[in-house]
């Protein structure tokens, strides 16, 4: 240990503020490079996805009239880029552009949702599983581990074709997201009973139980605190699964059905139209690449940036 | 060992039992049964009156009991006389390979797959292979240099192989090297099926090899792009697996006892540590075999391979019941034996794990 960090140990000893501890994870988090390069990328597509459909004067699923008028013929209506359309239109003559922000938000947010759904579930249950220990606990980590052990593809397919969209209030994408959660909750519990049951032997705990806290205040005090990092590592490299399996399940058309548009059913059909304008596979593809891989850099850095036993 | 075999068989059979069930009554959980679908088609002329349903529901035996039509599903019906004459019928059951006939094709389900299933297992093959070759030499390299720029530049593609959309990167290639090769005049890949139908055209690689339609010569350059494209998560994650197993191998006494005694560094690396370091890859490539089969779906229908993925993709959207069932079954059957695999090969390669 050099010097500067030995001072700098005693000034936080001198003065204990509330954000010294996050002020050290960032600075952990700012030695990954590509993770802040990766935190810069996602900001972006993040802030480009939810304000930039707000900036647009066009409308994402509506086929604007002008466009038959201009073209008087009812074949493709796609344009290329201009000075009114930045990435030209697609075929029904929708400004691509906003079709590909909005599609940002679309699966964006059906990433964040799914995601943080999920973690909360599986740290539940796991929660549940490791601190009640016993057959609640080997019950539930054997359907955890049969759930893992299932090919998930297939099963997302048919699950999703057996939940009619138009009795679901958001339609398809609620139902992807349902069938998303449904089997994405496994690893949180898995990381949330194994720290837990780690936590539930130590001195603190026996402490707290000694000057007669209940349980509930047990979990919710000291448990959940204590085994929220490797929660929030997973919850960030989830993020990007999630987003490319919406894309690629929507891209075979079981996720969110068109008008509405994602970065995954852009992609729906593409390739009879692709060599005409190789743009309109590129783009949707490489916003779900650039998410998927800033968030597994972002989660990467978070690990080494959260784990305890660095800290010294 | 004998007695663990046998339990683990047992255990097997009701596994299988179980997900049979569920498979077939799937399909009635699909809210006003199977054949709902029918009744919801937008053009009133195509859409199915309540009379063509129950007459439909009849034919296919549909109107039946459930647990009589599992039975005869699973074991088939032509036994049934001795319960009762009312159930008897031609059909086999899956148990004996019969899957029934499609409802959308008119042919025979177990003809569709045996047409299907070769396709995917070549697939299979060509990814698990190039995935491994790919795989073990790069994580052995990076293990052996740890920090390097190789390693590192590995790292990366690894988080790349990791996040990229599969079926993107596969119409980024069709695009690169189907269209652009064709209008820069180099040798272009076909773009999507399993082989040609008709003499290869002028400038494609085809041409340029000189292959037949349907050799093996022509049938594997069809097979060139999926391949990659299935077999490019499975390198970033088993290279990364070996990576990190190689490492652990590297830091254990023997690997040091064969350094001091002045053996080559080569010598070390292939010899002592490489062969204990590859071992648990083994357990790990055999247990992902049915997510591989799974993720095939995605490659199968970007290139317009005619494998299971897309029969099951084909048959999802068009409510083919008899095919989902058949593909669900095959692949709980390809789960239970990856799983029996994987656990036996554990004992075989690590004697200190007994059952």
């Amino acid at each position: 240990m050099s010097v500067a960090e030995l001072t700098f140990g005693s000034e936080e000893l001198a003065r204990p503020d509330e954000d010294s501890q996050l002020k050290l994870i960032w600075r952990r988090f700012r030695r990954h490079r590509l993770a802040v390069i990766g935190l810069g990328i996602a900001a972006f597509l993040i802030l480009g996805s939810f304000v930039g459909p707000l900036l647009t004067p066009y409308k994402s699923t509506e086929i604007p009239a002008s466009q038959y008028g201009a073209s008087r013929s009812l074949g493709p209506l796609s344009t290329a880029p201009d000075g009114f359309h930045v990435l030209g239109t697609d075929r029904n003559g929708r400004d691509y552009m906003t079709r590909l922000m909005e599609g940002g938000r679309v699966s964006l947010a059906l990433a964040f949702i799914v995601v943080i759904v999920s973690e909360i579930v599986g740290a539940v249950i796991g929660g549940v599983s490791g601190y009640f220990g016993g057959w609640v606990d080997s019950l539930i980590m054997r359907v955890v581990d049969f759930l893992l052990t299932l090919p998930t593809l297939p099963l997302l397919l048919v699950l999703y074709t057996l939940i009619p969209p138009q009795n679901v209030p958001g339609g398809s994408v609620t139902v992807l997201a349902i069938v998303l959660i449904l089997f994405g909750w496994m690893g949180a519990a898995r990381l949330v009973r194994g720290s837990v049951l780690s936590l539930k032997n130590q001195e603190f705990t026996e402490a707290s139980r000694a000057v007669g806290a209940s349980d509930k205040r047990i979990i919710l005090r000291h448990m959940l605190p204590n085994s929220l990092a490797p929660v929030i590592v997973s919850a960030t490299l989830g993020v990007g699964g999630v987003v490319v399996t919406e894309a690629a399940l929507s891209y075979i058309g079981f996720g969110v059905k068109p008008p509405a548009p994602s970065w995954g059913n852009m992609l729906q059909g593409v390739q009879t139209e692709m060599f005409d304008d190789p743009f309109r596979v590129f783009y949707p593809g490489m916003a779900i690449f650039l998410v998927s891989l800033s968030f597994n850099f972002i989660g990467d850095a978070l690990r080494d940036a959260l784990d305890p036993r660095l800290k010294m | 060992m004998t007695g663990y075999l046998i339990r683990r068989s047992m255990q097997m059979v009701v596994v299988l039992l179980l997900s049979s069930l569920a498979i077939f009554f799937l399909l009635n959980f699909a809210p006003g049964g199977p054949l709902s679908g029918m009744r919801l088609v937008a053009d009133p002329k195509q859409r199915a009156s309540a009379d063509d349903i129950k007459r439909m529901e009849e034919m296919l035996g549909l109107d039946k009991p459930l647990q009589i039509q599992y039975v005869s599903w699973l074991t088939g019906d032509d036994w049934l006389k001795t319960v009762n004459s009312e159930w008897e019928g031609e059909r086999r059951g899956v148990l004996r390979g019969d899957f029934g006939n499609s409802w959308k094709k008119h042919s025979p389900v177990s003809e569709m797959i045996l047409d299907a299933l070769p396709n995917t297992i070549m697939l299979l093959l060509t990814s698990t292979i190039l995935s491994m070759l790919v795989a073990i030499p790069i994580g052995i390299y990076s293990a052996v240099k740890q920090y390097s720029r190789a390693d590192y530049a590995f790292t990366f593609f690894t988080f790349v192989g990791t996040a990229i959309p599969a079926f993107w990167f596969g119409l980024m290639l069709i695009l690169l090297l189907g269209y652009m090769f064709k209008s820069w005049g180099l040798p272009y890949f076909p773009t999507g099926g399993v082989e040609s139908l008709r003499a290869a055209r002028p400038g494609s690689l085809l041409e340029l090899l000189g292959a037949q339609p349907g050799t093996l010569l022509d049938r594997s350059v069809y097979l060139v792009m999926p391949t990659i494209v299935l077999s490019l998560l499975y390198m970033a994650g088993w290279g990364r697996f070996v990576r990190s197993s190689m490492l652990e191998v590297l830091r254990q006494d023997y690997v040091r006892t064969a350094r001091a005694k002045g053996l080559a560094e080569q010598i070390v690396v292939v010899k002592h540590a490489m062969r204990n370091a590859l071992i648990p890859l083994v357990t790990i490539v055999t247990f992902q075999i049915a997510g591989i089969f799974g993720g095939a779906i995605l490659t199968e229908t970007v290139f317009s391979y005619p494998g299971m993925g897309r029969l099951y993709i084909t048959a999802l959207n068009g409510s083919d019941w008899p095919v989902v069932q058949a593909y669900l079954i095959i692949l709980a059957v390809l789960v239970v034996l990856a799983t029996l695999a994987s656990d036996i090969l554990y004992t075989v390669v690590d004697p200190r794990i007994r059952f």
